[in-house]
């Protein structure tokens, strides 16, 4: 908590500040790759979202399996990192099966998205 | 030699009435039989005709279940008939005809009968009156040329009640003859004169009736400044099933590019090809010929509980009727249908039910330049993925 103390929390730059501080020194390093892998696939839902509302979502197929791919992915490691993270933990499973159950996942998800590509 | 025998015979019996259609004919005036005698000329010609007193108990309609005649023809009278309505609406919906020669003092009997096939007798006693269209100033005895359907270059004489619609006009019941722009009749004005009208059933089956039998007797059908006898002629072919008869046939729909007739099922937004052949009975060659309508009103639907296209078909060669269009972007359970609904023609109602299915998997668009964003994230999320992997598993 000492680290903290000289930060101002009353405006949004302040908390903003605290939680980034927060974050990097308390995170263990595994899951702050994740977080970084589900920000890659949340931009690329933004910028498919985007795309879609100026281009119009024809080759409707494609459209569907360009979303569902990265927004699936993102859903998926937010399970895993729940599972990693003891504070979040929900059910007794070891670290080892949940990876691979999260692998499986993985793997089912891209060959769905590949078939439906077109 | 049995061969030749039945040859033979065959040849025999064609020459015979006995496949000719049966008329019965109820009065109880013995009169009209003197006083229609050209009438009854016209019909014996081909038709086997019995004729029976109302009263009488000698005939039936129905024996065993099984109808006895194919057309009936009833001349009204202020008698009821000993035959139910029940039973001749009965008769009516098995298919058959019946032709109503009625007049104005007629029983509440015909009266009720002719209700049910929504038409109406004028008031008792009354008689139409034309101060304008009449015969020797006569104005009791009105003329008109008003004729829908049937084909009669003549004036038609016409004399007694008329009758009036209940209902307004429909694809059913309409009036065949109808009075001029100067008939009137009670408090009946121009429009709501008829003095032959007609029904047609969902079974095709047709009822005529006239408002008074005079119009059919001799007196007007040996004028030959008259076209009582045309309009007679032509009552008998047209109610009693000879003209205007309609029947398709040959109903073929098939892929654009492919000979292959009726297919199991479309694609979506595909390109179809349906036609169908429609023939009209020509009574004087005693042939079906190819039906040509003038009016461009053969129209086609495309249906999944509602129309898709309502498009009229084209006439193609002969008695085809055809048309091209692109299946809509929709799948499920369609219908071709036909719902010719023409008055004074047999309807005809067709309906066809194909399938048409969504793309298959590998059927879709590919390599689309603007999909290419979409290519791009779902790979890019394998290659993501598999980076991912490598920097979770190498990290301790």
């Amino acid at each position: 908590m000492s680290d903290t103390k000289f930060v101002d929390e009353n405006s949004l730059i302040g908390i903003a500040a605290s939680f980034w501080q927060q974050y990097s020194t308390k995170t263990p390093q595994k899951l702050k790759i994740m977080d970084a892998f589900s920000l890659y696939c949340f931009i690329l839902v933004i910028i498919q979202l985007f795309y879609c509302t100026l281009v119009g979502d024809f080759p409707r197929n494609s459209f569907l399996s360009g979303i569902f791919a990265a927004a699936g992915a993102l859903i998926i490691n937010i399970c895993l990192r729940k599972q990693l993270n003891p504070e979040t933990k929900y059910m007794e499973i070891s670290n080892e099966r949940a990876f691979w159950e999260y692998l499986a996942a993985m793997i089912v998800l891209f060959l769905t998205v590949i078939n439906f590509l077109g | 030699m049995i061969k030749f025998l039945i040859l033979i015979l065959g040849i025999v019996f064609a020459g015979t009435p006995y496949n000719q259609k049966k008329v019965l004919v109820l009065s109880d005036n013995p009169a009209v039989y003197v006083s229609h005698s050209q009438f009854f000329n016209l019909l014996s010609k081909t038709y086997r005709v019995d004729y029976k007193n109302i009263q009488s108990n000698t005939f039936n309609l129905q024996l065993f279940g099984e109808w006895q005649y194919d057309h009936l023809i009833l001349f009204s009278t202020t008698n009821d008939l000993k035959v139910s309505i029940q039973e001749l609406l009965d008769f009516y919906d098995s298919g058959r005809n019946i032709l109503l020669l009625g007049s104005t003092d007629q029983s509440k009997y015909f009266r009720k009968f002719l209700n049910s096939f929504g038409l109406d007798m004028h008031e008792y006693g009354s008689s139409v009156i034309d101060y304008f269209n009449n015969i020797k100033g006569n104005h009791n005895i009105v003329t008109t040329t008003n004729v829908n359907i049937l084909k009669v270059d003549k004036p038609v004489a016409h004399q007694g009640a008329g009758l009036a619609m209940t209902p307004y006009e429909t694809f059913q019941v309409y009036g065949l003859v109808r009075g001029s722009e100067t008939a009137f009749s009670g408090s009946n004005l121009s429009h709501n004169i008829i003095y032959v009208g007609a029904t047609q059933g969902r079974n095709n089956a047709r009822f005529v009736a006239t408002g008074s039998w005079e119009i059919l007797s001799d007196e007007y059908l040996n004028n030959s400044n008259l076209g009582n006898f045309e309009l007679t002629q032509e009552i008998i072919r047209w109610g009693f099933g000879q003209s205007k008869i309609l029947k398709a046939e040959n109903l073929i729909h098939r892929r654009l590019d492919s000979d292959d007739i009726k297919p199991y099922n479309y694609r979506l937004r595909e390109d179809c090809y349906f036609s169908i052949d429609i023939f009209e009975w020509d009574y004087q060659k005693d042939q079906w010929i190819p039906y040509v309508s003038t009016e461009n009103d053969v129209i086609l639907e495309f249906v999944m509980l509602d129309p898709y296209y309502r498009v009229p078909l084209k006439k193609g060669q002969g008695a085809k009727y055809e048309l091209s269009f692109k299946i809509p972007d929709v799948y499920g359970v369609f219908q071709f249908k036909i719902n010719y609904l023409k008055p004074g023609y047999t309807f005809l109602k067709i309906a066809e039910k194909i399938t048409v299915r969504p793309f298959r998997h590998d059927e879709y668009g590919r390599y689309l330049v603007q999909a290419y964003p979409y290519y791009f994230s779902s790979f890019g999320t394998m290659a993501g993925f598999v980076v991912f992997l490598i920097a979770f598993l190498l990290n301790k």
